[in-house]
């Protein structure tokens, strides 16, 4: 065992700095407070990777720890100056990672399709309905299957009824935007020519952050909106009323 | 000599024609009110970078070789492959001054919520060309400065296969980095993301010079690139002593082979890209025409570029990181061949999964989980390259006194954490929220970051040689420190923001960003002194340093059987390999 100051504090700082990183991620996630079934999902499969993620980070730093320990005098093969370097390894260490790897990474995929056909098929009832979406710079413009048609611009949330499946038709009307509920977890990029589909199904009623996510232009920033989740009474008389607010 | 100066007259007149395509690009298009905003406070920073490159071109021919006219005239002729080296050093550290001084102006602005310091426009442009000057001006010519300078006399050869087309390919690279930033004295730069995702690089919506100057500037800097792949290709293939069989080649040298072969792949695809995109601004082609999904058009062809690019920018980092640690842990490496082989896999795999930078773009299913199982399975080449790195240190004796290997231990604990961080987005359903996101700009900023570091583990290991002195300790100490602390300072914050999209240029104060971003403003702050103290040092050594010798490491590749610097045609007697 050889460590000098300067390695203790390599090592140490190394660790500290990777637990930092991983409880950073957790920690913020946690506080962020998702809603709906698509939060439910989504954070189940952000814990997995999480946990694993960090288990594995952990070992491998462990693992390092422990071949800094094994520092020796003895048995070194210093490559001389003008000799032809020889090779040493065993190929079978790199078939077993690649086994594992393979395996492992296998399984995560599996969860993750699970979750991806989850987000992507909408699970409709008979009060689901259609909500066209078109972005602008540097607004959305929303347009329901009743006629009502309005833009953020204004600062009018975007209103959907609680516990009922609303599914998105997202496009743009000029460059490429992304529709995003962060704390729905829900994101479609909204790219002229094409419709691109997402759902939600909100479980509690209150007013939550749209936001653009792809640069779009100078004002990209302030391409924000609101959703705001509504009482289905209220919803309903809002909805047969043609949009008056 | 005919054939020599139809050769150099030929060279000149590429150099010209492609020089007055810029002017011509900028007369359609400048809008001559907007010369300089000199309103936006920014632009003292942007002007103190300026100021600061110029003189570091002043200190550094200084150091060198004097003012003398005969001096320049031989930086301005020289074909020598260390020359070209050394030029593409100093460059890649003027880009880096300017990759620098954006990523400060961005941080800046993003310091406290509502800031005024800069207007949306602004900041899009310092965006735009933080990214495409540090990944494509700075961190790749960094590469190709080593690879000039290091690998011919790693397989024993008098110069580059072809030393003319190396000084072209240098001084196109040049020219094309200047066209892209010149962009901020013609009405402002490429303010659209380093990405140029269409259709908002179209006149319509962006009508400034500066998209086309930028396009203009990468088709120069792939001019370049592929001279230097061709030369790379035939000097590493063509040049090695006879006694070097290709697997007894350097690690170093394997990298530069596996990053050229991936260059040749890449590069075409984004010079199909860029003229295309240049001829829809600029003769009214309609190649990326929304009405016909030219937006998932140019994001198929962009990122069969981009993606691998990212492996173009690792794989030299890499290979000094191999090359490093078996120097100062005094064993062979372990799993030489293994590595080889598994950089090789990872070659393959770079070119399949471009698409999982498209996972939300509505593009079909059953590709994206093909492109989900494709990008996970890269981390197992990369995994199996690192565990073998790591296997190194098993029973050796590193000598962590030595900043190469200082600088390798950090980049060691940065790569993986950018590694890990990527598994995550390599699963299609994570990447509907982190799409987007800040996690991303600190995912690829810890990955890059890495790269950046190895690179600074590669410039101490052969500073020595191409200077014949060494790095002062004290001030590399502090350069280590500040950087490692710095990176992570910054960074860390960012992965929290997950919720916060990238490139806004003001926030409010409820969203709760406002903390992660003053820690990360301040990480930047830190990481620039370090980079300000290794600048210093840099210059400083050249002429104060310690002497270095030969060998001052313990190398054991050809390069350090060597004078320190090198004779002009590098080894007085060609070296042999005892195998």
């Amino acid at each position: 065992m050889q460590m000098d100051n300067r390695t203790f504090w390599m090592i140490t700082g190394s660790i500290v700095i990777l637990l930092l990183s991983l409880a950073s991620i957790f920690n913020w996630f946690q506080g962020l407070g998702g809603t709906g079934e698509h939060a439910a999902v989504y954070d189940e499969l952000f814990t997995l990777y999480w946990t694993l993620g960090s288990g594995i980070g952990l070992a491998v730093y462990l693992y390092f720890m422990w071949l800094l320990m094994t520092s020796t005098d003895e048995g070194l093969d210093e490559a001389s100056l003008g000799q032809a370097p020889t090779d040493r390894g065993d190929k079978r260490v790199a078939y077993a990672i690649t086994v594992v790897l393979t395996l492992f990474l296998l399984v995560l995929s599996d969860v993750t399709f699970d979750s991806i056909d989850f987000f992507e098929d909408p699970e409709t009832t008979d009060e689901s309905f259609t909500i066209e979406i078109t972005g602008y710079q540097y607004y959305w413009d929303y347009q329901y299957p009743n006629g009502i048609h309005y833009t953020s611009w204004g600062s009018e949330p975007l209103r959907v009824p609680v516990d009922v499946p609303v599914v998105f038709e997202v496009t743009s009307g000029d460059v490429f935007h992304s529709f995003a509920l962060p704390e729905h977890r829900i994101k479609v990029d909204a790219l002229p020519s094409r419709s691109n589909t997402g759902w939600i199904l909100a479980e509690e009623t209150g007013t939550y952050p749209v936001r653009c996510f792809e640069l779009c232009g100078d004002e990209h920033a302030i391409m924000m909106g609101e959703l705001e989740v509504m009482e289905k009474a209220d919803f309903e008389a809002w909805y047969s009323s043609g949009g008056a607010a | 000599m005919a054939g020599r100066r139809f050769h150099s007259i030929g060279t000149l007149l590429v150099v010209l024609i492609l020089t007055a395509l810029v002017p011509s690009i900028v007369a359609g298009q400048a809008d001559s009110d907007s010369f300089i905003n000199t309103d936006e406070p920014a632009w003292l920073i942007i002007v103190g970078a300026l100021v600061a490159i110029v003189l570091i071109i002043v200190i550094a021919l200084w150091r060198m070789e004097g003012f003398g006219k005969a001096e320049l005239a031989h930086w301005l002729t020289t074909t020598n492959h260390k020359d070209v080296g050394l030029l593409y050093l100093w460059a890649s550290i003027i880009f880096g001054v300017i990759g620098m001084a954006l990523s400060i102006l961005i941080r800046l602005q993003l310091i406290v919520p509502d800031n005024e310091f800069m207007t949306g426009g602004l900041f899009n442009e310092a965006v735009t060309m933080h990214g495409a000057v540090m990944v494509l001006f700075t961190v790749s010519p960094m590469a190709f400065a080593f690879a000039n300078y290091i690998v011919p006399l790693q397989i024993g050869a008098r110069d580059m296969a072809f030393p003319r087309l190396n000084a072209l390919s240098f001084w196109t690279f040049v020219l094309g980095g200047l066209t892209a930033a010149s962009g901020f004295f013609f009405g402002g730069a490429a303010d659209v993301g380093w990405t140029f995702y269409s259709p908002l690089t179209s006149i319509d919506y962006t009508p400034g010079a500066g998209v086309s100057l930028a396009g203009a500037g990468l088709v120069l800097l792939i001019l370049s690139v592929t001279g230097s792949t061709i030369n790379f290709l035939v000097t590493i293939l063509r040049h090695r002593i006879p006694s070097m069989e290709i697997m007894h080649m350097p690690m170093y040298t394997w990298s530069i082979l596996f990053t050229v072969i991936l260059m040749l792949i890449i590069f075409p695809a984004l010079l199909g890209a860029v003229l295309m995109l240049v001829g829809d601004r600029v003769f009214g082609t309609l190649f990326f025409d929304p009405a016909i999904d030219g937006t998932t058009w140019w994001l198929h062809i962009f990122w069969f570029f981009g993606h691998p690019e990212v492996y173009v920018v690792l794989m030299p980092g890499l290979g000094m990181a191999l090359e490093v640690v078996p120097t100062f842990v005094q064993r062979h490496l372990y799993g030489r061949k293994i590595i080889i082989w598994s950089l090789m896999v990872a070659l393959v795999l770079s070119v399949l999964v471009w698409a999982h930078h498209m996972f939300v773009t509505g593009i079909n299913p059953t590709f994206r989980k093909i492109e989900t199982i494709g990008t996970e399975l890269i981390s197992v080449p990369f995994g199996i390259v690192y565990l073998c790195l790591l296997g190194t240190f098993h029973k050796s004796k590193p000598d962590f006194t030595k900043l190469p290997l200082a600088f390798v231990m950090g980049a060691i604990g940065i790569f993986l954490i950018g590694g890990i961080t990527g598994v995550f987005l390599s699963s299609v359903a994570m990447d509907v929220q982190l799409r987007g996101t800040y996690y991303i700009v600190a995912h690829f900023h810890y990955t890059l970051g890495s790269v950046a570091v190895m690179t600074l583990a590669g410039i101490y290991y052969w500073y020595p040689k191409m200077f014949g002195r060494m790095l002062d300790r004290g001030l590399g100490w502090w350069h280590f420190w500040l950087t490692f602390l710095g990176i992570n300072l910054t960074f860390i914050p960012l992965f929290g923001m997950w919720d916060m999209p990238r490139r806004i240029y003001s926030y409010q104060a409820n969203e709760g960003w406002a903390t992660e971003n003053l820690f990360a403003t301040f990480g930047s702050l830190v990481v620039f002194v370090g980079q300000l103290i290794f600048l210093w040092n840099f210059i400083r050594s050249m002429k104060h340093g310690e002497l270095a010798g030969d060998d001052p490491w313990g190398g054991s590749t050809f390069e350090w059987s060597t004078s320190s610097p090198p004779p002009e045609h590098n080894f007085d007697e060609l070296p042999e390999l005892i195998s």
